[in-house]
């Protein structure tokens, strides 16, 4: 059943049971997932995507419908760094799939460039992540797109704009609970590359938003991890995360 | 019943001394960066028809966002009982380097890039500030959140100027000699033990690497940096 959610609910995304997924899944519900709820008249593209397997890679899985993958915050900056890792799995996934994708997309030539740098980039800090971590950094998640038309540049850049501006604010989170000083450094060389590419896609969509704000967002990984689901067919959990979190100074973290 | 004011939070929270006094000499030199950017977007902004119409929303935001960092981190440093730093007095000619510079008609480009430099700049000095705040969570994640920032502001004046948001290598690019060392160290291409030149051969390799990973500066460098500019 289609549209079957009271208007403005935003129950939590389904995770672990297919069955259920399509049970409460709604239109309106896949399209919040990629952030573009309420745009529905306006994207046609997105609600066939929604509907059919056309548009998307047959290998686009259901968010959280896979196994789960549980950082243990009781192992302290390794969690820490696993969950970097996992963001930047996701983003380097995502950018692999935009620059694959090239040659069927209406992405400019310049802005071709410009993604195959940060591709590049996601690709170095993965792999700083994989190196650092050793064995801990030994694991590879399974990310989903699906609902993204790789083809159409304003979803391409409308997606690549909400992972970098959460990756600004999951780093910008994550920093307070690291205890290595070596590690705190590395998560600030990381953040303002990933926020220099914020600025840029956002650039990229509309002219002069490059910050929307004096300070960015300061996430803490619970919140950051809700989001992230939403791109993971692996069921993201936390053991032992910490209660406590200090608010950055846009608070709402 | 008598009422006891209750402190804020941020004295609270505040380290035990020798760290507060670290924390607060940190954000001092971040407001003393913060003083640079702001003062060079204020002239702009003053010298009527300087500025590229197109270009307006960005400077006034710029300026807007530095007035606002400049608060937070006056406000924080006030909190921590250290001691006010005033905005020093600028002069933009950078003594000589940039003879005559006096954002006038036909200087346009030497104010866009100083920008970008003060803004490269500023990444680098939070940045190189950032372990030093640790021990005090409020402040680190000021600090933090205007580093990232600072970071997209310095992407946008990138790109103004036609240039790659990242910074490739230590180059200069056109910025002036005198600039070098807003740029120095850059290069890294290895992180920690990884290689990240070798690992990323076939996907941008060296440039690539160095582009990722933004670099720290101290804060005897950042201070040398600005001493260029103040009288």
């Amino acid at each position: 059943m289609i549209d079957d959610k009271p208007a403005g609910t935003s129950s939590p995304i389904p995770i672990g049971n297919l069955d259920d997924w399509r049970s409460v899944a709604s239109r309106r519900t896949f399209l919040r997932l990629v952030g573009l709820g309420g745009a529905i008249a306006l994207l046609p593209s997105f609600v066939s995507a929604c509907d059919s397997e056309a548009t998307t890679a047959p290998t686009d899985g259901f968010a959280g419908s896979g196994d789960a993958l549980v950082i243990d915050f009781a192992q302290g900056d390794v969690a820490i760094l696993q969950y970097a890792l996992v963001l930047e799995q996701v983003e380097a996934d995502f950018y692999s799939r935009v620059v694959t994708g090239f040659g069927t997309s209406n992405i400019t030539t310049a802005e071709q460039a410009i993604l195959t740098d940060i591709r590049n980039h996601e690709l170095a800090h993965r792999e700083f992540l994989r190196g650092a971590l050793g064995a801990d950094g030994d694991f590879t998640i399974t990310s989903t797109f699906r609902g993204v038309s790789f083809t159409d540049r304003a979803a391409v850049l409308g997606a690549a704009r909400s992972l970098e501006d959460l990756g600004v604010a999951a780093y910008n989170g994550a920093v307070q609970y690291l205890t290595s000083p070596a590690n705190v450094l590395s998560f600030a060389k990381i953040v303002s590359v990933e926020a220099r590419h914020a600025a840029t896609i956002r650039d990229l969509l509309e002219p002069r938003t490059f910050a929307p704000s004096a300070t960015d967002d300061v996430f803490r990984p619970a919140k950051v991890a809700a989001t992230v689901q939403t791109n993971l067919v692996d069921k993201l959990g936390f053991s032992n995360a910490p209660a406590a979190f200090t608010q950055g100074p846009n608070e709402g973290g | 019943m008598i009422r006891i004011p209750h402190p804020t939070s941020a004295l609270l929270q505040a380290p035990p001394a020798p760290e507060a006094a670290q924390v607060v000499e940190s954000l001092r030199l971040a407001l003393l960066v913060a003083y640079l950017q702001s003062e060079l977007y204020t002239r702009a902004i003053a010298a009527t028809g300087f500025i590229a119409s197109a270009e307006a929303t960005v400077f006034t935001t710029l300026n807007a966002h530095e007035t606002q960092h400049i608060s937070r981190l006056t406000q924080l440093i006030a909190a921590r009982g250290g001691p006010a730093l005033a905005r020093p007095t600028f002069d933009f000619t950078a003594k000589g380097a940039l003879p005559g510079f006096a954002f006038a008609a036909g200087q346009y480009d030497t104010f866009r890039l100083l920008a970008q430099a003060f803004e490269d700049l500023g990444v680098r000095a939070y940045k190189g500030q950032v372990q030093a705040l640790v021990a005090d969570e409020p402040a680190l994640n000021v600090a933090l959140a205007i580093h990232s920032v600072e970071a997209r502001h310095a992407a946008e004046l990138r790109r103004l100027r036609g240039k790659k948001a990242w910074i490739t290598g230590s180059s200069l690019d056109d910025v002036p000699t005198f600039l070098q060392a807003v740029y120095g160290g850059e290069e890294l291409t290895t992180q920690g033990t990884v290689n990240l030149a070798a690992a990323l051969a076939a996907t941008g390799g060296a440039e690539a690497a160095s582009q990722a990973f933004d670099e720290p500066l101290g804060a005897a460098q950042v201070t040398a940096i600005v001493a260029l500019f103040t009288v």
